[in-house]
């Protein structure tokens, strides 16, 4: 049997075809070895066994042993692997989503597209499955070109906002579909993954323009305005190079580095309250309604008369079970569907409710986690964690929001907000932390060492001299 | 050399010589080879299979790394490997002393 016939025979027993190559080229390698180890016998003297190139060849194929039993053990271990439990929790939280919709639906005064939604939630779990199914490694082999074009598309599409104004700028058209920025902007984060991914080992270099590619999603976002989004956008980036640079994919003082960006992100906020508080609305850093929204919820008072009525409709809901009268007072909260509709999912189903699908995406979140962290394949870590980042803080600023903790936000629940893209950047997200979890039994075949030789020049005693 | 006490053994070797370096399959047969001074005459076809059930384990870790002009793909024991190795190691050395013991009676 030949080298290739052998080899042919193994890759065709293991079904998944994307394990077929590494394990191929690693049974080559270990062929060649041997038959020129076969050789070199050959060539020594009263050991030699008289083995030609082509004998000694055919010999190390031999030795292999067993082509199928090889393949079928192969195939046993490299099967693409599927996250059963989260699958399922999509399906139960996005079902559960829709209930609660139907049930806002006939209490609330606005219109609402429920078959709309329906769909949306259909799409985003195809696209979902669809998402799974891609490689997801061209992500870190177009790391700079992908985010490029990704921001280049969001920034420039609010230049055409399309039959919805210019009234918020958040929003663009395209074919008829309503693109909101500041909920697409969060698939930023796995792009700034493979980002972190591609400047490994470039040293303070890297980090300076890690910087500029994060600044300028938050630029904008500020500049929109859409404080929140930028904030929370900014913290998940923060973190995601946090994980990075923990691993030590830069060669940088980690102390010193992650010591300065955190001071950073502690400082600004209690820097921009503290100016906030002193000057009022007369001040440059943030503009009037976001100054006085901020004001209202920390003096209390006038202006403050959504924090007030939030409070009341949390002050009505039932441990378990709904009171109908505190549900109509739940749909008239600007964004109930959206921004509250946590405060809406317990004024119709009770506390209980809003604590278990909570606890469930908080569980999802960790599963996401444990996957990412768990993976020999480095991009796949980093992405799986940015989306893992993205569901904690949203779901954590919902909570905050939605329980007075917090001044009002545009926040948004994982699968069960009302809204196209919402439901779709969550299902997106959702698709590559599956498709991370599906390729981690795949064999490593293009991936090469990180090792770096570093030659280092240092003075040393003139030893003639001495 | 009864071959079923071989195999049952195979990975608690593997994991040992990784303990010590990282190394590539072929590198891992000859050492063991030299080692057990010529016994242990390993298979690479019984050797990737376990290698690759080790690392789906999370016992071992692989990387590429060029060598001499060749592309070889290197496993390294993990922090779980060695914990491993260790509990594969007491129960090796329990179960050899009980056989010792059993044959120590009839002489």
């Amino acid at each position: 049997m030949s080298m290739e016939e052998f080899l042919n025979t193994v890759t065709e027993q293991i079904r998944w075809k994307g394990a077929r190559g590494p394990v191929s080229e690693e049974l080559k390698a270990h062929i060649l070895d041997q038959a020129q180890s076969y050789e070199r016998e050959a060539d020594c003297p009263g050991t030699g066994e008289g083995l030609t190139e082509s004998g000694a060849l055919e010999r190390a194929v031999r030795e292999m042993g067993d082509p199928v039993a090889i393949g079928v053990e192969m195939d046993r271990i490299h099967r693409p692997k599927i996250s059963w439990e989260i699958l399922v929790l999509v399906g139960v939280l996005s079902i559960a989503g829709l209930i609660l919709h139907g049930v806002l639906r006939s209490y609330s005064p606005e219109e609402y597209h429920l078959k709309r939604q329906a769909a949306f939630v259909v799409i985003g779990y195809l696209l979902m499955l669809g998402v799974c199914l891609l490689d997801y490694n061209f992500l870190g082999r177009h790391s700079r070109k992908i985010a490029a074009g990704f921001l280049l598309f969001l920034i420039g599409g609010t230049f055409f906002p399309g039959s919805y104004g210019r009234d918020t700028y958040r929003t663009f058209d395209i074919l008829h579909i309503k693109l909101n920025v500041t909920v697409l902007i969060y698939l930023f984060v796995p792009i700034f993954g493979a980002l972190l991914y591609s400047y490994r080992g470039q040293g303070y270099k890297a980090v300076g323009k890690l910087a500029l590619w994060a600044a300028v999603p938050m630029l904008f976002l500020y500049r929109l305005p859409a404080l929140y989004t930028a904030v929370t956008l900014g913290l998940a980036l923060a973190l995601l190079f946090t994980v990075a640079a923990a691993k030590d994919w830069y060669r940088i003082n980690k102390k010193l580095v992650l010591g300065g960006l955190w001071t950073v992100i502690l400082a600004v906020p209690i820097a921009v309250i503290s100016l906030v508080l002193i000057r009022g609305t007369d001040q440059s850093l943030l503009r009037e309604y976001q100054a006085d929204r901020l004001l209202a919820y920390i003096r209390g008072g006038e202006g403050s008369y959504l924090v007030e009525n939030v409070e009341k409709v949390l002050d009505g809901c039932l441990f378990m079970g709904r009171d109908s009268g505190n549900l109509e007072r739940a749909v008239n909260l600007p964004g109930h569907n959206s921004d509250y509709v946590l405060v809406s999912l317990m004024s119709a189903y009770g506390i209980v409710a809003g604590v278990i699908v909570v606890l469930l995406l908080l569980w999802m979140t960790g599963k996401v986690f444990c996957i990412s962290m768990g993976q020999k394949n480095q991009l796949g870590m980093i992405i799986g964690s940015g989306c893992g980042i993205v569901f904690l803080i949203q779901t954590l600023f919902c909570v905050l929001v939605n329980l007075n903790l917090c001044p009002p936000a545009q926040t948004l629940l994982p699968f069960l907000c009302y809204g196209g893209n919402t439901t779709i950047v969550s299902y997106l997200l959702l698709g590559l932390c599956l498709s991370i979890c599906r390729y981690q039994n795949m064999p490593l075949g293009r991936q090469k060492s990180t090792l770096r030789w570093e030659i280092r020049i240092t003075r040393v005693p003139n030893l003639k001299e001495n | 050399m009864d071959k079923t006490l071989v195999s049952g053994s195979m990975a608690l070797m593997i994991l040992k010589l990784l303990s010590e370096k990282d190394m590539y399959g072929y590198e891992m047969i000859d050492t063991l080879r030299q080692r057990s001074q010529n016994v242990f005459e390993l298979k690479a076809g019984t050797l990737y299979p376990l290698l690759h059930s080790l690392e789906e384990k999370q016992f071992l870790t692989s990387y590429e790394q060029e060598v001499s002009g060749k592309v070889r793909k290197y496993y390294s024991i993990t922090k779980a490997g060695r914990k491993r190795l260790a509990e594969k190691e007491a129960e090796w050395k329990q179960y050899s002393q009980a056989v010792g013991n059993v044959l120590a009676m009839g002489v």
